[in-house]
């Protein structure tokens, strides 16, 4: 069970209710798949990059679910771990760190370091639980 | 991953473009740094104030952002010419350079909030390979 403060619980309902999903999910993904070229091997697959906002939407239900992470993403776990066959390792630091700075570039000052702390705080979570499935 | 004649030309345009805000985005990665991976406090134990709004670590921000800036210049010998600060972090400082990614993490961060339509991800991905190269070389005297 992770412990959240209400800061960072606000703070995250504040973060996810301000970003633009149709625009941060396509241009995160699209950014490491440029600065990271190596995961394009996950993507041949996954159509066109309108398919992001299904990674935000991913990333809502989180939110809506902070006390039960681990549960809510067991399916998920298990589709990156079984099916999509990612390197755990790139969770992180390619497609998380890029979110990061899309959140960041988009919310400009709103992005405090405490804010940003938070939402460090919640893709580390967020990878954890993704990584729980694999062997 | 090294840097080909692109990347460093791509680096050392976008460095001047952002040269006037590179003091306050240094001190403002630093900042994010100790606020949002509070690990790496340890090698700042020394100051007494460690908060993103810090005299301390704004002053020390615009310290590793000169020294970045001088890399830039030397972009053809990064190994050569990091070698003295690469002593400091090896055998003074000792700093765990798995670190190096999370200054470099946080310093992109931040030339993404401050400079938005500047840093398309062509720059990104030429900063963030020179960022690793630097990481590497100042990793070098280390063992």
């Amino acid at each position: 069970m992770v412990a959240w403060t209400d800061f960072e619980r606000a703070t995250i309902k504040d973060i996810f209710s301000k970003i633009d999903y149709e625009v941060v999910g396509p241009a995160a993904i699209s950014r490491f798949l440029i600065v990271y070229p190596w995961t394009q091997r996950y993507f041949a697959g996954f159509g066109n990059l309108y398919n992001a906002a299904v990674v935000m939407q991913g990333l809502e239900k989180v939110v809506k679910n902070m006390d039960n992470i681990k549960a809510t993403f067991t399916e998920l776990s298990t589709l990156h771990s079984e099916k999509l066959q990612v390197d755990p390792d790139n969770f992180m630091s390619c497609s998380f760190d890029c979110l990061a700075i899309v959140v960041a570039a988009q919310l400009g000052k709103d992005f405090t370091p405490e804010v940003h702390a938070a939402f460090q705080k919640f893709l580390a979570v967020v990878v954890s639980s993704l990584r729980r499935q694999y062997y | 991953m090294s840097l080909s004649g692109k990347d460093k030309a791509v680096v050392k345009n976008f460095w001047a473009k952002v040269a006037p805000k590179t003091a306050e985005i240094g001190g403002e990665a630093l900042g994010r740094m100790l606020t949002a991976y509070p690990q790496t406090k340890i090698y700042f134990s020394h100051w007494s104030d460690l908060s993103p709004s810090s005299a301390q670590v704004k002053k020390h921000g615009a310290t590793i952002m000169a020294a970045i800036g001088d890399a830039v210049s030397k972009i053809d010998d990064l190994t050569g010419s990091l070698s003295a600060l690469s002593e400091l972090h090896a055998f003074k400082l000792r700093v765990d350079p798995a670190n190096f990614r999370i200054l470099a993490h946080n310093i992109i961060l931040c030339m993404a909030m401050f400079s938005q339509e500047d840093f398309t991800p062509e720059v990104h991905v030429s900063f963030d390979m020179f960022l690793q190269n630097l990481s590497l070389a100042l990793s070098d005297r280390y063992r």
